[in-house]
Parts: C-alpha cells; sequence; structure tokens
C-alpha cells in the first residue's frame, strides 16, 4: 500500500510539472491590428475582379513594391488623394512599383467609369464584399497599405497622404533590394 | 461498506460539479461564492470519508476526487472571468491573456447560412487551435468555444442597381457588410437584437433588427409563403441629410426590398464568437479522475480478495488435515 502512495505521490508531482509548463502563463500577442500597426505581417490576400470581371488578386503582385489603396468613390479624401497616386505609380512603375487601387463595395462600373475619367492608369480592383477593408482592419477610407517585394507589409496609413508622404514611405522600400 | 458508499457518493457529487465547468463553460455561477462553497463541503465530505477509509483503495479513490475538487476550486476562484469575443468575419483579434490571436475567418452569404465558419487561435510556437461552431478546445486551463451567433451579411443597392459601400462607423469592423447584432433591446414586449450600418454615398443610415423564425410567427410578421420558418430582419432607412425616416420594412433571408430609394438583401446565418472560460486544467482533471476511477474499482475487488486469502488459508489448514488422514 505504501507504494502505492509513492507512486500516486510521484505521478501528482509529474503530471503538475507538465500542465504548468504547457499551460504556461501569459504571452504576448504576436499579431497586432489596425492600419498602423500591421508592420511586419503577412499581407493578407483575397480573389476578386478588375472592372472588365477578371479574377486578379494582391498576391498576383509579388516581387513588386505594391501599394495597396483602399478607396471609394462617394470618398471625398480618397478623391482628393487620387492625382498623387496616379503620379507616384507614374514615378516609379519601371522600379516595379504598383499602385492597386481596391474599391470597397461599388460596382464595377461606377468605380471603373470614375478612374477612366481622373485618368488613373494603375490598377483597380473590385471588392464588392468588402473584404480587404476588413482584413486590413480599415477604420475609415482612405486607408494605404505599403508591402514589399516579399508580400510583407511595412506600413498601414489611415487617412489622405500627399504625394511627398508617399514618397517618403515608398523610396526606402524600393531602395532596398 | 457503508463506509465505503458514502465515499463514492461524495466523489460522484464532487466530480460531477466540477465536470460541469466543462459541460457549461462560461456559465458566471462557476465564479460564484456558491460554487466554491457547494466544492468545499464536498472536499469536506471526502476528506471525512478518507479519515474512515484508512490505508485502502478507497483512500486512493477519494485523494484522486480531492485532486479534482482542487482543480475545480482553482479555476473558478482564480480563474479569470469569461471573455465573449465578437467580430466581423476576415477580422484579427489579439488576445493579450493567452498571447494569442484570433483569426476569424472570411465568410460568405453561403457560410453564415450554413453557419459553417471556424475561428483560428494562433500562437507563436504553437499549432493552430481551429474552433468550429459548438465546438470545445483546451487551452492550458481554459477552454475555447465557438459559440453560433445570429449574423446578417447585407448588400444595398442605390440606384440603376448600382452596389453601394457598408460602413459601420460603430461596429467591430468599419469596412464590412457583416452585422452582429450584439445590442439587445425590448421590442413589442420581447428583446431582440438590434444593429445598423450607414451608406455613406447616398448619406443613409440602416437600423435593423433581427428576428427568429419563433419571432416571426410570435409577432405575426407577413412574409411570403416562400420564407415561412425563417429568420427575418427589420430595416429602418434614415437620410442623415434631411435628418427623417424614409420608411421600415421586412424582409426575410435572402429577399429584396426596397425602402426609401434603396434596394437592400440580407442573408441570415450564424456566425461563431469565441467564448474564452476558464475551466479546470485537464492534465490534473484526468489524473484525479483516473485515480478516483481506479480506486473505486480496486475498493470493490478488495473484499474479493481478502475473501480468497481467507478461503485459502481455511483451505490449506482443512486440506493439510485431509492430507493427514490420507497419509
Amino acid at each position: 500500500m505504501r507504494t502505492i502512495w509513492i507512486l500516486a505521490g510521484v505521478t501528482i508531482v509529474a503530471v503538475l510539472a507538465v500542465a504548468f509548463y504547457l499551460g504556461g502563463g501569459p504571452r504576448r500577442p504576436d499579431v497586432a491590428v489596425g492600419p498602423s500597426s500591421l508592420a511586419g505581417a503577412p499581407a493578407a490576400s483575397f480573389q476578386i475582379v478588375r472592372p472588365d470581371g477578371k479574377a486578379d488578386s494582391l498576391a498576383q503582385y509579388r516581387g513588386n513594391v505594391v501599394l495597396v489603396n483602399l478607396w471609394a468613390t462617394w470618398c471625398p479624401p480618397c478623391r482628393e488623394e487620387m492625382p498623387a497616386l496616379e503620379r507616384l505609380y507614374r514615378v516609379h512603375a519601371a522600379q516595379g512599383f504598383i499602385v492597386l487601387g481596391i474599391d470597397q463595395g461599388e460596382s464595377a462600373n461606377v468605380a471603373a467609369a470614375y478612374a477612366h475619367g481622373r485618368g488613373v492608369t494603375f490598377p483597380i480592383l473590385i471588392d464588392d464584399q468588402q473584404q480587404y477593408g476588413r482584413a486590413y482592419a480599415a477604420q475609415g477610407l482612405p486607408t494605404s497599405v505599403l508591402v514589399d517585394r516579399t508580400g510583407h507589409i511595412v506600413k498601414g496609413v489611415d487617412g489622405e497622404m500627399s504625394f511627398a508622404e508617399m514618397q517618403k514611405l515608398v523610396a526606402p522600400v524600393l531602395r532596398a533590394r | 461498506m457503508r463506509t465505503q458508499l458514502t465515499g463514492i457518493l461524495a466523489e460522484i457529487l464532487a466530480c460531477a460539479l466540477v465536470l460541469a465547468q466543462i459541460a457549461f463553460p462560461g456559465n458566471a455561477l462557476f465564479h460564484a461564492w456558491q460554487y466554491a462553497l457547494a466544492l468545499a463541503v464536498a472536499a469536506w465530505l471526502l476528506i471525512a470519508a478518507a479519515s474512515r477509509a484508512g490505508r485502502s483503495l478507497l483512500a486512493l479513490s477519494l485523494f484522486g476526487a480531492l485532486i479534482v475538487v482542487a482543480d475545480g476550486l482553482a479555476s473558478g476562484l482564480l480563474g479569470p472571468d469569461t471573455q465573449r469575443i465578437a467580430r466581423a468575419p476576415g477580422t484579427i483579434t489579439p488576445i493579450p491573456d493567452i498571447g494569442a490571436a484570433a483569426f476569424f475567418a472570411s465568410a460568405t452569404p453561403e457560410s453564415i447560412a450554413g453557419g459553417r465558419s471556424i475561428i483560428t487561435l494562433r500562437r507563436r510556437n504553437h499549432l493552430d487551435v481551429l474552433v468550429r461552431p459548438g465546438s470545445r478546445k483546451f487551452l492550458g486551463a481554459l477552454l475555447l468555444t465557438g459559440e453560433p451567433m445570429p449574423v446578417a451579411y447585407v448588400e444595398a443597392f442605390g440606384e440603376g442597381g448600382n452596389h453601394l459601400t457598408i460602413t459601420q462607423p460603430t461596429g467591430s469592423a468599419f469596412l464590412s457588410p457583416f452585422l452582429l447584432f450584439r445590442t439587445p433591446q425590448e421590442i413589442a414586449g420581447g428583446t431582440h437584437f438590434v444593429d445598423g450600418f450607414a451608406l455613406p454615398a447616398i448619406n443613409r443610415t440602416v437600423k435593423t433588427v433581427y428576428f427568429t423564425p419563433a419571432d416571426v410567427t410570435r409577432l405575426h410578421l407577413q412574409l411570403p409563403p416562400s420564407a415561412e420558418g425563417q429568420a427575418a430582419i427589420l430595416y429602418d432607412v434614415f437620410d442623415v441629410k434631411a435628418n427623417r425616416s424614409l420608411g421600415i420594412g421586412v424582409a426575410a433571408s435572402g429577399v429584396e426590398t426596397e425602402i426609401g430609394g434603396v434596394r437592400l438583401r440580407a442573408t441570415l446565418g450564424t456566425y461563431p464568437q469565441l467564448v474564452i472560460a476558464s475551466a479546470p486544467q485537464p492534465y490534473v482533471l484526468i489524473l484525479g479522475l483516473s485515480l478516483s476511477v481506479v480506486g473505486i474499482a480496486g475498493s470493490f475487488l478488495q473484499p474479493n480478495h481478502r475473501a480468497v486469502r481467507e478461503s485459502k488459508r481455511h483451505e490449506e489448514e482443512h486440506g493439510d488435515g485431509e492430507h493427514r488422514v490420507g497419509a
């Protein structure tokens, strides 16, 4: 009988030690959220469509530096930001830089008509289920997310940016090889 | 025999009280003093029975039940309060208390109608934990459950049938067409869940109320015969610029309706919310229950061993006599 009690005691101590190790104490989170705190996370990609109905996604542009811009035609700051985005795209396109304008929740004809009317030449995608907006924790429009050549987020920006601010954001990432 | 029965009954009571934490996770009762008192009484009964059991297998079994009670008391008294985390599909939420991030899977109208969406919990250097609707998963001394909650995937169309952006300035995700209905409100003598969204392109806001199939019947809501037995949604469309309501309408899941110049369609279904409740540490629980079961089984066999030993001794004494006689 004494042996049973000793065995029971040893087993209890062993199980408690394993439980303590596996259960552990509080640990810090390893994933951040919000457009301003997404740095370092892999950029989420969803298959959506271009205005002509062809499938497209952020993942298609892997190997380029991509500035994802979440926008809508009804959003005044988005409209004001559009010329600066177009200029940035034209300046850096030869260096493997893409601006990806992802319209949030609108019909393809509405987004395409607006982009065409403003002389936008960078790719426009239609996200009618607003998947990118949720994945990048957008808190308003516009929201911009800079993705490096390996598909990781460099920075997320909430709100409108000027051309100079965009340059400051994009230039170091384009230089890094 | 009486000591044995009393002890076993005390064990069953104690184990049932603790296992209730797993059967009904997240119940506030488990953090209340009444529950702690019930476990303390169970522990007292176990100790009293153990003192009478002496050094036997029944005592080992009672000791196992005491471990179970201690495990239950620790999770009830020291464990964190229950967290209920409801997020829009496709969003990520850090949970600092457990050093994890919860990935709420993207959803489609079909997946919410079928209630199949899952939540993935990711921790550094650990395997992903998949929490499906209705499932239970242990994470140390925590129990994770996916509690299905009503949700609606809303689509709005303006003039010419153009798709409109849906925003939720006060929702869990700004750019989300998924309504989570987290706010209860008293309407028509019952508690219903309400939510709302904005259509900034046309300066409209829409308040919505979720009606379960039972609510539809109770409130005698007029729905087409094809929608019988389905949940329904009430829309109240408001013109922000004019500061007036443009109309109220009710529609079944998947049915389009036009109110105030806006065509609205909602697919109703369920999407899980993550419930994180403290629970007994499973390894300790398994140890305690194992000792308890082994002890009970052994204690039932023990009298037979004694009887066999006495019978053998009797046979030996008796047998020796016969042998001598035979010799």
